[in-house]
């Protein structure tokens, strides 16, 4: 089953690279056709960190115009879904960024973090926690866990070592315990290690 | 994990968990994770955090469906931005809601086509996306096979049920307002591929939302 899967991602990707061949060419129909399979794909994974319609919507778009512009920049080491989600990444890293040192969260519609312990419900607590994470940290789990890239292609898209890609995902895991302690109004002898 | 041969081995596999839980990892890295796992309470701990955590991270709630931004768009300068960031006033937000009404009413009486012909046209969703909404007006593109006449698609967007609204209805693809409960993507999709089953329908794309002013 997972030959097959692979057999099927790799024949995926000769077509894309084929396509961004194509883009760099300055051949419309195939952004098109590229546009058509990561627009959907981009906009759920950029929606899911801001919660933000217009702000997303800016950075998807953002995001694709890089892609035509530096179509012919693509080098082809990685696949081209890598390539193109280490764009996003970058994108999306400097927007969260911004609003960061806005001491704005990345939720449009939360005030300040002593507010989101008020609003954060039973049922999504370790989502809003993910949420509150420092941007890289915050991308490289969406990139890990929501789009499920491997570990070799998540230290690519991020222009990162495996090993800082590993260790990002161990602190983000070891902060949103620390984090999910405190909202819960006690923190273990655990969490004091930590 | 005493030795310092087994601390090191728990130190590596520690770091290999997200990639254990999220299945890509190869299979030497599979098994030698799995067979830590069978001695090691930490990491089979942490194996539960990393679930929770992907499984949060997929967690989505009901989202607002795809802009109808176009390929074209991007790659010509979208100019359309520029006015979707403007801050709009509450009379101001009323007005637009009030004149969308009218074309929309217009163009369900008249029936004649070309009502809205684009699809940036229902990009009226801009106003809000924050604060709870019990229902949202979908736009939905539908194409019919040629052989359904005109009269036949009226009655079959009839059979979708209530709380449809035709924006224009005698061209073999057509536009209508469907209100439903907040959806997410994913249900959007089963809606549309449910539709698009019908043997009539040639293809049913949701396009556009538009979002209660407030």
């Amino acid at each position: 089953m997972k030959v097959h899967l692979d057999h099927t991602k790799a024949k995926d990707d000769r077509r894309e690279r084929r396509l961004l061949e194509r883009i760099a060419d300055g051949d419309r129909e195939a952004f098109d056709e590229l546009f058509k399979e990561y627009h959907p794909r981009l906009f759920r994974f950029v929606f899911r960190m801001t919660a933000s319609y217009q702000t997303s919507d800016e950075i998807v778009n953002d995001i694709l115009l890089t892609v035509w512009q530096s179509a012919r920049a693509f080098r082809g080491a990685s696949k081209v879904s890598t390539w193109i989600f280490g764009i996003a990444y970058r994108q999306s890293l400097s927007r969260l960024r911004k609003r960061k040192n806005k001491t704005v969260p990345i939720s449009d519609d939360i005030a300040d973090a002593e507010n989101l312990h008020q609003r954060v419900e039973q049922e999504d607590w370790l989502q809003r926690g993910i949420l509150l994470l420092p941007p890289k940290q915050l991308l490289t789990v969406m990139l890990v866990y929501y789009l499920g890239l491997t570990c070799e292609e998540t230290a690519a898209a991020t222009g990162s070592p495996v090993n800082s890609v590993k260790t990002r995902m161990f602190h983000a895991r070891r902060k949103l315990r620390v984090y999910l302690s405190k909202s819960a109004g006690h923190q273990s002898p655990e969490d004091g290690r930590e | 994990m005493s030795n310092g041969a087994g601390s090191k081995i728990h130190a590596q596999v520690e770091m290999l968990l997200p990639w254990y839980v999220n299945g890509t990892l190869s299979e030497a890295g599979y098994k030698r994770v799995q067979a830590h796992l069978d001695i090691c309470d930490e990491c089979r701990d942490g194996v539960l955090w990393c679930a929770s955590m992907r499984a949060a991270a997929q967690q989505e709630g009901p989202v607002p469906i795809l802009p109808a931004t176009r390929a074209a768009h991007i790659i010509d300068g979208d100019r359309e931005r520029d006015v979707r960031q403007v801050q709009w006033s509450s009379w101001q937000r009323w007005s637009v809601a009030a004149a969308f009404g009218l074309v929309a009413l217009f163009g369900l009486y008249s029936g004649g086509p070309g009502v809205v012909t684009d699809a940036s046209n229902q990009q009226f969703h801009a106003a809000s996306t924050s604060g709870r909404v019990e229902t949202v007006d979908y736009v939905l593109l539908l194409r019919f096979a040629d052989a359904v006449s005109v009269s036949d698609r009226a009655s079959i967007v009839e059979d979708l049920g209530v709380g449809h609204s035709m924006l224009n209805g005698d061209q073999a693809m057509i536009k209508i307002i469907v209100r439903l409960p907040p959806k997410s993507l994913h249900e959007l999709e089963q809606y549309a591929a449910a539709i698009q089953s019908r043997h009539e329908i040639v293809s049913a794309e949701i396009i556009a939302l538009q979002l209660p002013v407030r």
